[in-house]
C-alpha cells in the first residue's frame, strides 16, 4: 500500500528554463573543449578545428531539434527510452533505456576521474607533499570516488539542488571560456599578423578536408547535452516550452563558445623561433597540436601568461564536476523510467517522499559510477559510452519521424522542427558516419558496447518482456481468430458498430468476390484516456456485435479472420493493424461529416488515408443498395484508375453503367482524353466497354462542376466513386482539395478511393 | 588568402549563421505554439502555413 502510494507520486517540478539550459550546457562543456581542441588542431589543422566545431554544432542541432520536438510532446523522465517506447514498442525502448543508463553512468565516472586527475596533479605540482607516481594513481582513484559520491549525494538532495549546483558551476566555466574567446579576438585586433596562424587552413598530412570527418567523430560526444535535458521533463516548469528551448539554446551557446575558444587557442601562440618540437621550428598550430589533449591549456597559458594555467585547471575542475552532476542525474532518470514501466524491478521507481528523488535508481547508478571510477580503466569504456550515445541519437531521429507520422494528430506538441523530415534524415546519416569514425578511434568500444546491449537483450527476453506495464499509447489485441491459410489478396474491413457493419458488408462482398480475397474483420475498441486499459473489456460489446453481424454474411463465402483490439486512437490502431496483417485493401465507413477542426473528412478518416500503406475504400451512405448509374470523376493518375476499377466492381453486373467524368480547366494547356484513359485501363474493369461512357466538361471550378453533375437529374446517378487528392500535403493543409470538397457536399452514396503507390507504400509499411 | 581558407571560412560562417537562424526560428515557433494553444502537428503546420 505504502509502495503504491510512493510509486504514484510525482517528481517535484521546480527546474526553470535557466536551470535546464545550464544542465545541458554543463554536460557538453565537460571535457570537449579542453581535451578536444588540442587534438583537433593537431589532426585537422588550425582552420579544421573551427570547421569541426561549427559543423558538429550544426549536426548536433539537427538531433537536438528531434529531441526538442519529442520532449515537447512526451515530457516525461526517460528521454530516448520514452521516445523509443512510443515509436517502436517495449523491446527497442528497453534497449534504448538500458544503453542510456550505461552510457550516462560511465560518462559520469569518466568525469570524476578527469576531475581527480587534474586536482591531484595540481596539488602534486605545488610540491607541498612529496608523492610518487603510484601514490598519485591511487590518490586519483580515491578522489574520483569521493567526488562521485559527493555528487551522488547532491543528486539525492533533489532536483532543485541538482539544477542549482550545476547551474552555478556551468555559469562559471562558460564565463571563463567566453572570456578566453574575447581575449583571442582582442589579441587579433592588436596584432593582426596572428591570423597568419591559420595558414595552412587544414592539415594536409591527414588528408585535408577528409581529416574533418575523423575530428568530427571524436568531438561529437561533446555536443550531447540535450540528452540530460530530455531527462528533466518531469521536473521542469512548463516543460512543453522550456525543454525544447533549453535544448536549442544549449547547443547554440556551446557551439559559439567552442568556436570562439578554438579561434583564441590558434591565435594565442605567436609564430617565431621559440616554437620548436625536438629542436625543429614549427608553426603555432603544430606546437599546440603536439600537446594533444592538453593543447588548449598550453595555448591559454600563452594567451594569459599570468595565471592562465591555474585558470584552465580551475575551469577543468568546474567542467568535470558539472558534467559529472549532469550525467549522474541523466543516468538516474534513465533507470527510474525503466523501473516506472516495470522494465526493471518496480523498486527502481520508488521516490523518496522527503526529497522527491528516485533514490533506489540513484543507488544502482551510483554502484556503476563508483565501480567504474574506482576500479576500471575508464578510457575504453568511455568510448563505448560515446558509441552508445551516437546509436541513441540515431534511434531518436528515427523516433521523431515515426512518432510525428503516426501520432502527430494525437500528441500535444510544444515545438515542431522545420524542414521535416530532411533534418532528422540528415542527422541519421551523419550519426552513422560518426559512429564508424569512432570505431576507428577505439575498436574495443565495438566489443564492449555490443556486450552491454546483448546483456540488455537477454534481460528483456527473460525478465522485462512479460512484466512491462502497458502504456497509454500501446495497442493491444483482445481477441483474435485466424482463418487457415495465409495466401491471397487481403481485404481488411474496419467495422465501428452493427449499423456500420451492415452498410459495409454488401459492398465488401462485391469487392472480395472480384478480388478472390480473404477477409480480415477488425474492430478497434477506443478506450477513453481517463479510463485505465485494464477496464477496456467494458467497451467491447458493441464491437463484438458488429463483427458477428459481418461474419454472418462473409464467413460462408470467404476465408475470414477477426480481430478486436483496444487503443487510445482508432486511426492509429487501424494503421497498425493494416501494417501488421499486410493487407492490400482497407474498407471502412465514414459518417459524412468532420467533427474535428483541422481535419477534412474527420479525425479518423484523414490519418488513415494518409498513412495506410495499401489501397483504401471509404464508404459514405452506401447502405445495402444496388448501384446502376455510377459517376467517376477522373483527373488521371493512380487514384482515378483505381476509382474506375472499384466503380466497375460495385456497379450492378446486369444493368450497371459507369460514367467517367473529367472537368477541364478553362484555357488548360494539356487536354486530357478521358476516352483514351478509360480504354487504356479497360483490362482492370469488370464492366464491358459498351457500358462505360466518357465525358469532359470545361469549367472554372472543378468541385462545383462535379457537384452539379452529381445532381444532374437526367443522369440520375446513384453512386459516386471518387479518387482522393494527390496534392502535396502542405497544399492540403492550406486549401481544401477538389475530391475532399466534393465528398463533403455530395448527398448521394459515395466511395472515396486511394490507390497504394509503389515506393511511398513501401516506406509507409516501415515507418 | 587562398581558396581553401576562403572556402573554409565561408563554411564556418554559413554553419554558424544557419545555427543561429534555426534556433531563432525555433524560438519564435515555440512562442507561437504556446500563445495560440496549438496542439497537434496538423494544427501547427496549418497555422504556420497560413502565416497570420
Amino acid at each position: 500500500m505504502d509502495r503504491d502510494r510512493q510509486l504514484s507520486s510525482e517528481l517535484s517540478r521546480d527546474l526553470s528554463l535557466f536551470h535546464v539550459t545550464m544542465m545541458g550546457l554543463g554536460m557538453m562543456i565537460g571535457a570537449g573543449v579542453f581535451l578536444g581542441t588540442g587534438k583537433t588542431i593537431g589532426y585537422a589543422g588550425p582552420g579544421g578545428v573551427l570547421l569541426t566545431f561549427a559543423l558538429n554544432g550544426l549536426i548536433a542541432l539537427f538531433t537536438a531539434m528531434s529531441y526538442a520536438e519529442l520532449s515537447s510532446a512526451i515530457p516525461r523522465a526517460g528521454g530516448a527510452y520514452n521516445f523509443a517506447r512510443v515509436a517502436f514498442g517495449r523491446g527497442t525502448s528497453f534497449v534504448a533505456g538500458w544503453m542510456e543508463w550505461f552510457a550516462s553512468s560511465v560518462a559520469g565516472s569518466l568525469y570524476a576521474v578527469c576531475f581527480a586527475t587534474y586536482t591531484v596533479r595540481f596539488f602534486a605540482g605545488l610540491g607541498l607533499v612529496p608523492i610518487t607516481a603510484t601514490q598519485e594513481a591511487v590518490a586519483v582513484r580515491i578522489v574520483a570516488v569521493l567526488v562521485a559520491a559527493a555528487f551522488i549525494y547532491i543528486n539525492y538532495r533533489g532536483a532543485s539542488e541538482t539544477g542549482k549546483v550545476g547551474a552555478v558551476m556551468t555559469v562559471a566555466q562558460t564565463l571563463f571560456l567566453v572570456f578566453i574567446g574575447i581575449v583571442g579576438f582582442v589579441v587579433v585586433l592588436r596584432d593582426p599578423s596572428r591570423l597568419d596562424n591559420f595558414s595552412p587552413f587544414l592539415n594536409h598530412s591527414h588528408g585535408g578536408w577528409r581529416s574533418l570527418l575523423v575530428t568530427m567523430g571524436f568531438t561529437a560526444v561533446a555536443f550531447e547535452g540535450y540528452e540530460v535535458i530530455a531527462q528533466a521533463g518531469d521536473e521542469t516548469v512548463n516543460p512543453r516550452k522550456n525543454i525544447p528551448k533549453a535544448m536549442l539554446y544549449s547547443v547554440l551557446i556551446v557551439t559559439l563558445t567552442y568556436v570562439a575558444c578554438a579561434f583564441a587557442a590558434v591565435v594565442a601562440v605567436k609564430a617565431g623561433p621559440g616554437l620548436t618540437i625536438g629542436g625543429r621550428e614549427v608553426a603555432p598550430w603544430e606546437w599546440i597540436g603536439h600537446f594533444g589533449g592538453k593543447g588548449f591549456g598550453a595555448a591559454v597559458e600563452r594567451l594569459l601568461p599570468r595565471g592562465g594555467g591555474l585558470l584552465v585547471m580551475l575551469a577543468v575542475i568546474f567542467a568535470s564536476t558539472s558534467a559529472l552532476n549532469a550525467t549522474i542525474y541523466s543516468a538516474t532518470r534513465a533507470s527510474y523510467a525503466l523501473g516506472r514501466d516495470r522494465m526493471l524491478p518496480a523498486f527502481f521507481s520508488i521516490i523518496s517522499e522527503r526529497r522527491k528523488t528516485p533514490w533506489v535508481a540513484l543507488c544502482f547508478t551510483a554502484a556503476i559510477v563508483l565501480g567504474v571510477a574506482g576500479l576500471l580503466n575508464a578510457d575504453q569504456v568511455a568510448s563505448s559510452a560515446s558509441i552508445m550515445f551516437l546509436l541513441l541519437f540515431f534511434l531518436v531521429n528515427l523516433c521523431v519521424i515515426k512518432i510525428r507520422y503516426n501520432m502527430g494528430d494525437e500528441l500535444h506538441y510544444g515545438f515542431v522542427m522545420p524542414l521535416f523530415p530532411l533534418l532528422p534524415v540528415l542527422a541519421i546519416l551523419l550519426q552513422g558516419l560518426l559512429a564508424v569514425f569512432l570505431h576507428e578511434m577505439g575498436p574495443i568500444a565495438w566489443v564492449i558496447a555490443p556486450c552491454w546491449i546483448g546483456g540488455g537483450i537477454v534481460i528483456y527476453r527473460f525478465y522485462s518482456r512479460h512484466r512491462a506495464a502497458p502504456t497509454a499509447d500501446e495497442i493491444t489485441v483482445i481477441e483474435e481468430e485466424r482463418a487457415p491459410g495465409d495466401e491471397g489478396y487481403r481485404v481488411m474491413v474496419a467495422v465501428a458498430n452493427p449499423d456500420n457493419a451492415l452498410s459495409l458488408v454488401k459492398h465488401t462482398y462485391a469487392v472480395c468476390r472480384a478480388k478472390q480475397a480473404r477477409v480480415e474483420l477488425l474492430h478497434m475498441v477506443r478506450v477513453p484516456d481517463q479510463v485505465p486499459l485494464s477496464d477496456a473489456h467494458k467497451y467491447t460489446a458493441e464491437g463484438k456485435e458488429a463483427v458477428t453481424e459481418t461474419m454472418l454474411y462473409l464467413a460462408p463465402m470467404f476465408p475470414l479472420s477477426t480481430t478486436l483490439r483496444y487503443c487510445r486512437n482508432v486511426a492509429r490502431g487501424i494503421v497498425s493493424a493494416v501494417r501488421e496483417k499486410r493487407v492490400q485493401l482497407l474498407i471502412m465507413g465514414w459518417h459524412g461529416r468532420s467533427l474535428s477542426s483541422g481535419f477534412t473528412l474527420g479525425s479518423t478518416v484523414d490519418p488513415v488515408i494518409e498513412r495506410v500503406p495499401c489501397n483504401v475504400l471509404i464508404l459514405k451512405n452506401c447502405g445495402d443498395q444496388t448501384f446502376k448509374r455510377v459517376l467517376v470523376p477522373v483527373a488521371g493518375g493512380p487514384n482515378s484508375v483505381f476509382a474506375l476499377e472499384i466503380a466497375s466492381i460495385l456497379a450492378d453486373r446486369e444493368e450497371g453503367t459507369l460514367t467517367a467524368f473529367h472537368v477541364a480547366s478553362q484555357g488548360g494547356r494539356r487536354p486530357f482524353d478521358v476516352d483514351a484513359f478509360v480504354g487504356e485501363h479497360l483490362d482492370r474493369m469488370e464492366l464491358p466497354r459498351t457500358r462505360i461512357t466518357a465525358r469532359t466538361q470545361v469549367a472554372r471550378n472543378a468541385a462545383q462542376a462535379i457537384l452539379a453533375e452529381i445532381e444532374n437529374p437526367a443522369a440520375d446517378y446513384d453512386l459516386v466513386v471518387l479518387g482522393c487528392t494527390r496534392d502535396p500535403k502542405l497544399y492540403q493543409f492550406t486549401r481544401e482539395s477538389v475530391p475532399e470538397r466534393v465528398a463533403k457536399f455530395c448527398a448521394k452514396p459515395l466511395v472515396m478511393v486511394k490507390a497504394s503507390a509503389g515506393i511511398q507504400s513501401f516506406i509507409k509499411r516501415w515507418i | 588568402m587562398n581558396a581553401e581558407t576562403i572556402a573554409g571560412t565561408s563554411i564556418v560562417v554559413t554553419a554558424l549563421t544557419l545555427l543561429v537562424g534555426l534556433v531563432a526560428w525555433s524560438r519564435r515557433a515555440i512562442e507561437r505554439i504556446s500563445e495560440r494553444d496549438l496542439k497537434s502537428v496538423r494544427d501547427i503546420v496549418k497555422d504556420f502555413r497560413n502565416g497570420s
